[in-house]
């Protein structure tokens, strides 16, 4: 063993995370070696200092609190649904008890008193959206061909959504679902741009409906809304709005042709 | 709330102050809290660490407030790669004696304050949250052998910084070279 070598596993050494034939042939090393027993010494020192001395922030209480309400708000994104009948959903391990908590409060408590209109719609794109990252079946069916997505839509829903896959414009489609937005079932068309994911909610308007591109942020998450050629359209993610506007510039574009 | 203390330590040990700390430690447990699906069943506290460290790093692109590379010390970065632990200076190099002239432990947290953020984190991971090899390996995302070496060259980056501090060892302050000093 070299010093190169032996410096490296000196860290291991104090750590105590070597094998016994490692320490063995670093103790070899170090006998013969001034610098490397020195080089040791330094190592064991900041490893005996560091836990002693070094600083450890602990969290704030006031930071406790606000972690605390910011869960439990985005908690109520979640509206008792009809998703957790439907789907079997497996709350992962505790990680998270009060994360859990919250969203199984959300769940087993109906939220009164629900904003109206578009808010409403908007809450409910979101909450669908934080479901679909929470859950586990984000995609009911996963395909980026449109011919196989497309007609897993028929007798799911009341009328046919728009399918197109953006890959070649960098947001491939990753399959779809069916949700439940402001009252009805809609079609959920799942896109990934790196690692995100991207749901867009369409569903029939009147042919002569007309909503200009409306952005918006809700819990954390980017809003996009408009209506044209008969359908309406809700994007949400926690894409850049940018991002999500090429989307939206994508679907629109596709609709012309 | 589980791990809230880890998560806050380690942001604030990478962001350098409470303030963006306290956001990145509630960005991150919200960003937990959606993705939550995606845990696997790892270690917990490694894996809210993770996210964490992803969420100070978007949040450092995003504001791009802050350029590590300009704000440390060169000299500490210039000394070579992960594998490159060259031999202490000549003149003083018994840590003892180096440690023994460092009056106030303090300075510890301020040396470990000014290490390269790669380093700092091991460190922090390490000795402070007492993280085992294979738990900061799965936190940073690297192989275990490159924990190794980082933490030996953080705990020598500190060393060195301790020499410097005590004005033991100026072989290792390398600018001005000396052929350049000659010229």
């Amino acid at each position: 063993m070299n010093c190169s070598e032996a410096r490296v596993r000196l860290a291991g050494y104090v750590d105590d995370e070597l094998s016994p034939g490692e320490r063995a042939e670093v103790d070899a090393h170090t006998q013969g070696c001034a610098d490397c027993r020195r080089e040791r010494s330094a190592q064991w020192f900041f490893h005996r200092a560091l836990p002693r001395e070094g600083r450890r922030y602990a969290a704030p209480p006031a930071l406790r609190r606000r972690i605390r309400t910011a869960l439990r708000a985005a908690g109520d994104a979640a509206p008792p649904a009809p998703w957790w009948r439907r789907w079997s959903v497996t709350l992962p391990v505790p990680v998270l008890g009060g994360a859990v908590a919250a969203l199984v409060a959300a769940n087993a408590v109906l939220l009164a008193g629900l904003p109206t209109g578009e808010e409403r719609l908007a809450e409910d794109v979101v909450a669908g959206h934080v479901r679909a990252l929470v859950g586990s079946h984000p995609i009911e069916v996963a395909s980026s061909d449109r011919h196989t997505v497309k007609p897993w839509y028929v007798g799911r829903l009341d009328f046919s959504p728009p399918v197109t896959d953006f890959a070649a414009d960098g947001f491939p489609l990753a399959g779809g679902r069916v949700d439940f937005v402001g009252g009805r079932t809609v079609a959920a068309l799942v896109y990934a741009r790196h690692e995100h994911m991207i749901d867009v909610y369409a569903w029939p308007a009147p042919a002569s409906a007309r909503e200009p591109l409306e952005a918006s942020e809700r819990r954390g998450f980017n809003v996009l809304h408009w209506t044209a050629g008969g359908m309406t359209y809700w994007l949400a993610s926690d894409l850049e709005m940018a991002e999500m506007k090429r989307l939206a510039a994508l679907l629109e574009a596709r609709r012309g042709t | 709330m589980p791990h809230m203390d880890a998560a806050h330590n380690l942001a604030r040990w990478l962001c350098g102050n409470s303030h963006e700390a306290e956001d990145v430690t509630q960005e991150a447990f919200l960003r937990a809290f959606r993705f939550f699906g995606t845990f696997r069943g790892e270690d917990a506290r490694g894996w809210i660490l993770k996210i964490v460290r992803n969420t100070y790093y978007t949040h450092l692109r995003r504001v791009r407030a802050r350029d590590e590379s300009t704000e440390f010390d060169e000299e500490l970065h210039s000394i070579g790669g992960d594998d490159a632990i060259p031999a202490m200076g000549r003149s003083d190099t018994n840590p003892e004696s180096i440690l023994a002239r460092v009056d106030d432990l303090r300075q510890l947290d301020r040396a470990l304050e000014a290490l390269p953020t790669e380093f700092r984190e091991a460190l922090v991971l390490r000795e402070l949250e007492d993280l085992s090899y294979k738990e900061i390996a799965e936190t940073l995302d690297v192989p275990i052998g490159t924990v190794m070496s980082r933490l030996a060259r953080a705990r020598r980056l500190l060393m060195a910084s301790f020499q410097r501090i005590t004005g033991g060892n100026h072989e290792l302050q390398r600018s001005p070279s000396p052929a350049r000093r000659i010229r």
